[in-house]
């Protein structure tokens, strides 16, 4: 065992009790010895500063790519508090002007318009997970048929089956595929996940769908979907507002 | 925000190899949120917030892998107990200065493995002078070795690295990083390990 090998297999916990106290001792005795070991030791300490920064340049790149998917606030609270009470001025004018109650499949609409329209690339991903980023790629560009075989190639994945499930079924719902949609969201909701968002999802096929008895399933899920303080909780609440 | 639960984040951290890659990012994006919560609880910008959360996430991980996270409280908690905390440090405006002071910090905790004696006749020889060039040299090092080094430095055993990297076996990481260092250390123009 040369030098290098030597001080690696100390510090790695590979040397038997007597091969360390024999190193312990060289180096107090042979300064040659002493100089690999701390320059050992700035190396290692260099290599594990240089691992923390590289995942926080990870992060970073994850933040910006969240951020764009996802806006956050750039204007001050109050700018928005403003903004807001302005819309909901316009909003309420509009109700009075029209006096229109927007049907349940008019809600779905506007949900899947302003939600799901797009999906959000798995960040950094793209090496581990190449047919769940090509499937939210074809999703985005609306090649929903090429979305399904992407998903459907992931469904016995166990580490992305949920995000698999959940897309599955948004490429169905946006085919009008409702049944195939339901049944997907069906199995996701029944996972024992952090977030579930499967039962909302369950309720939105419902909504979208309107046929007979579609109305009464959906207010059925969304309840469940506030009692269980599940993904979708406040859509859920100012929907059954409206239904 | 992952679809993943607590337990299934902690699991998937643990499972080492590319599962483990995956679930640091899925840990990344749970507690996303906490950015924005951040930035208006305690008035600094969303840019100095992210930063502070990509530092609390780093820490999460670290504690898990080393079972420093024992489960007493929700991981939620854990974490915008950590992220909470880095804020107020922030604030304090002592991040700078405990950065500099964690440079050494790794060199310490390692040097502590050996007894008083050896010990005092290697500290004497780091040159922490010297770690600019140090982190420059591992910037210039190819780039297979440094993949190599720096997945061995975040805690993966030579098995994972080989099948993360395609090497044949553990064996030949082991050969491969050993025969790194030496280059590294040669970049440094320090004596011969």
């Amino acid at each position: 065992m040369n030098d290098t090998e030597l001080i690696a297999a100390y510090f790695e916990g590979n040397l038997s009790a007597g091969e360390k106290t024999a190193f312990e001792e060289r180096c107090v005795a042979d300064a040659g010895l002493a100089e690999d070991v701390a320059a050992y030791l700035m190396a290692r300490s260099a290599l594990k500063q240089e691992v923390k920064e590289q995942k926080k340049r990870e992060f970073d790149k994850m933040y910006q790519e969240l951020s764009a998917s996802k806006p956050v606030r750039k204007l001050p609270f109050k700018t928005i508090s403003l903004y807001a009470a302005a819309a909901c001025i316009a909003l309420i004018a509009g109700w009075l002007v029209f006096f229109r109650q927007p049907g349940p499949e008019d809600l779905a609409r506007e949900y899947i318009a302003g939600n799901l329209k797009t999906l959000s690339l798995s960040m950094g991903g793209d090496a581990d997970t190449p047919n769940l980023q090509q499937g939210i790629s074809a999703y985005n560009e609306g090649r929903y048929d090429e979305a399904i075989v992407q998903f459907r190639t992931l469904e016995k994945d166990s580490l992305l089956r949920p995000e698999a499930l959940r897309n599955l079924g948004l490429s169905y719902l946006a085919k009008s595929e409702y049944p195939q949609a339901i049944a997907a969201f069906d199995t996701l909701s029944r996972m024992k996940l952090f977030s579930n968002p499967g039962l909302f999802y369950k309720a939105l096929a419902h909504l979208k769908r309107g046929a007979q008895g579609d109305q009464e399933q959906a207010v059925k899920y969304l309840r469940e979907v506030v009692q269980q303080d599940l993904f979708g909780k406040k859509q859920a609440e100012a929907w059954l507002k409206e239904l | 925000m992952s679809l993943h639960s607590e337990a299934e984040l902690i699991e998937g951290l643990k499972a080492g190899g590319r599962q483990r890659r995956f679930f640091e990012r899925e840990l990344y994006r749970s507690f996303f949120y906490l950015i924005v919560h951040g930035s208006r609880k305690y008035g600094i910008t969303e840019e100095d917030a992210a930063s502070t959360y990509s530092d609390t996430v780093i820490v999460v991980i670290d504690h898990i892998l080393q079972n420093r996270f024992e489960g007493r409280s929700a991981l939620k908690s854990y974490v915008y107990q950590i992220f909470s905390n880095k804020c107020v440090d922030l604030l304090r405006k002592d991040t700078t200065n405990k950065q500099q002071v964690n440079h050494g910090l790794a060199i310490d905790e390692m040097i502590l493995q050996l007894p008083d004696k050896a010990k005092n006749a290697v500290q004497q020889l780091i040159a922490r002078d010297q770690w600019q060039q140090v982190m420059r040299c591992i910037q210039e090092l190819g780039a297979k070795c440094r993949e190599v080094l720096l997945y061995f430095e975040d805690g993966y055993s030579d098995r994972e690295i080989a099948e993360m990297t395609g090497y044949h076996s553990a064996e030949v990481v082991k050969t491969s990083r050993l025969r790194c260092l030496d280059k590294l250390r040669k970049m440094m123009n320090l004596s011969k390990w």
